[in-house]
């Protein structure tokens, strides 16, 4: 290799070596101090017992609380991982199906839920439940 | 068998595939490194051909996959052996090239994988759009007793219509592994990954020297965003990778006496391609075109026109797949579906778009790759140091002009098809480049002068 080769391939081997050597830095800075549980295996972790009720095909509706669709990126990403737990079920992001399943951060009486037409199935705990939609058929 | 079993039935496949087509005797030969670089990936996309087949097309249960891949890939080691036979010795000239050089290279690629490895075990799940539409088609794939199930309408916002290579392949290795672990999505990403660095590296070292190849692998290797999105599940890499694969080999079929064979490997790698990510149609339609119109006489043309027909035979094995699901499973892709609606003329009358097109592409160059310095600033100083070559052939300018016009074809999609255009590009630019990101580093050390001693071999 000539003296300008072994510039050319030198500079290109020092940004490269370099640019990783930082990637990693940052990398190995955020491994450390991750979570012990990932996000997503966290989040769906939640729904696996719901997945366990659900039959192998269908369509269910979707429920979540006004706290969580006030910001609407993390909404669309919660809405996202329940379907990402529950498929092969496909989650709509409606209540008008016969059973719902919800994602609440916030309490939620079964009261409240019977006052707009919903029955419990089951609740899961962390603000998971199915409900029946009473309504379901009637119209 | 487990999972683990699976991926070495990849690698049988695509080592099978790759000698089946394009043989040598039955020792180890001078390609061979490249064939084995080229196996696992090849082998996943065919395990995804048959996953698609059996369960998706013709209602199988796993087992009948376990027994078709099973039955493909020892078929194909099978054919491969017997070819073996009457196929002539391959050259053995292989320079080692500067050891400081592979010592660098090592090094890079060695922080590189670690750092893959670090992000895979922190999220195991990947990113967004592997949670929204890879991983969540494989669980599709896998869990449903319906074949039409992951393509239903009300998943429209997971884009139903995107092609199964990925998907298919990782629901191909959970019905090997009996039940779904996120390690072996973890693994297809590493395939990917692994394959994008050092198949290139290895195509060029036989073509232009060693030191060409491994300057190659230092700019893959060393480039955090090809980390960074293989670590998060994408498909970007994988058709990046398949581009570049079609590209070598379209090059290896033309440039020595792999011929035939490598033509129609090229082909597969092509309609692969397609099979990963709807951009690889176009690139189809490109790569054909310009591996018969860019020549520089008669006799090139002849040749060109003599390896296209292998070639286009490859491609269309896997795009007769592409097309049965797009035609009977695949909703219309929304790019298309808008543009229909909003009239694709008038977008591409108004040259306004064209602008913000070409802004948002060329911020998008040039702040690429999250190295600390732009790509295009250390290349071009790069090529000021090495010189281009004479263009004696076509082939000297193809691979990076196959390169150039996926770019140009991506530019007219943003215009005519974008919806939301300036959102379009903020999100998808990145990853648009980063495909084309092997295949371009491929066509501009391809077209680069080398050392004298390169030359002179």
């Amino acid at each position: 290799m000539s003296p300008r080769n072994v510039l050319a391939v030198l500079l290109v081997a020092g940004v490269s070596f370099f640019s990783i050597g930082k990637f990693f830095q940052e990398i190995s800075d955020f491994y450390v101090r991750r979570p012990e549980v990932d996000g997503v295996t966290q989040f769906t972790f939640r729904y696996a017992p719901v997945r366990a009720l659900l039959p192998e095909k269908g369509v269910i509706g979707y429920m979540t609380d006004p706290a969580a669709t006030a910001d609407e990126l993390n909404a669309t990403a919660e809405l996202y991982l329940v379907q990402y737990a529950l498929a092969p079920v496909v989650v709509v992001n409606s209540t008008d199906q016969r059973y719902i399943v919800t994602n609440f951060h916030v309490m939620v009486t079964t009261g409240s839920m019977a006052d707009q037409g919903f029955k419990l199935v089951r609740e899961f705990g962390n603000g998971v439940a199915v409900f029946e939609n009473q309504k379901w058929g009637k119209r | 068998m487990g999972g683990l079993g699976g991926l070495l039935f990849c690698v049988l496949a695509g080592f099978g595939a790759m000698r089946a087509a394009w043989p040598a005797p039955r020792h180890w030969s001078a390609h061979d490194p490249l064939r084995l670089a080229m196996a696992p990936a090849f082998g996943l996309g065919l395990l995804s051909l048959v996953y698609f087949a059996v369960r998706t097309v013709m209602g199988g249960t796993g087992g009948v996959v376990l027994v078709a891949f099973a039955t493909l890939a020892m078929g194909l080691a099978g054919f491969a052996w017997w070819r073996a036979a009457s196929a002539e010795a391959e050259n053995r000239e292989w320079a080692k090239g500067p050891t400081w050089l592979w010592l660098v290279f090592g090094a890079v690629a060695g922080v590189a994988a670690f750092t893959l490895t670090l992000i895979l075990i922190a999220s195991p799940h990947g990113e967004w759009d592997a949670w929204s539409i890879w991983n969540l088609r494989a669980r599709f794939l896998f869990r449903a007793t319906e074949a039409a199930a992951p393509f239903d309408p009300l998943l429209n916002w997971s884009h139903p219509d995107y092609p199964l290579l990925v998907p298919a392949s990782v629901a191909g290795l959970w019905t090997w592994n009996g039940g779904e672990t996120q390690w072996l999505a973890a693994a297809v990403a590493v395939v990917f990954w692994a394959s994008a660095v050092f198949v290139p590296v290895l195509v060029l070292a036989r073509l232009r020297g060693t030191a060409m190849g491994l300057t190659a692998g230092l700019a893959l290797a060393g480039m955090p965003l090809l980390t960074r999105n293989a670590s998060a599940m994408y498909a970007d890499v994988v058709v990046g990778y398949f581009f570049v694969a079609a590209i070598g080999l379209g090059l290896l079929a033309i440039q020595t006496r792999a011929g035939r064979g490598a033509a129609i490997l090229a082909g597969v790698a092509a309609g692969m391609a397609a099979w990963s990510k709807n951009e690889g149609l176009l690139f189809c339609g490109i790569f054909v075109v310009t591996f018969v119109g860019v020549v520089r006489s008669r006799a090139e043309l002849a040749e060109r026109i003599r390896l296209v027909v292998p070639l286009v035979v490859g491609m269309l094995l896997v795009l007769a797949f592409v097309g049965h699901f797009k035609y009977h499973f695949a909703p219309a892709n929304d790019l298309v579906a808008v543009g229909k609606s909003a009239s694709m003329g008038a977008r591409l009358l108004d040259f306004s778009r064209y602008s913000v097109t070409f802004w948002g592409i060329a911020e998008g160059i040039l702040t690429f790759g999250d190295w600390l310095v732009p790509p295009v600033i250390v290349f071009g100083v790069w090529l000021a140091l090495q010189g281009i070559r004479k263009v004696d052939s076509g082939s000297v300018v193809w691979p990076f002009l196959v390169a150039g016009l996926q770019l140009v074809g991506y530019l007219v999609v943003y215009v005519i098809g974008s919806d939301r255009l300036e959102w379009q590009l903020e999100t998808s630019a990145e990853r648009l480049l980063l495909q084309i990101w092997p295949a371009a580093i491929f066509g501009l050390l391809y077209l680069a002068k080398d050392s004298a001693a390169t030359e002179k071999r």
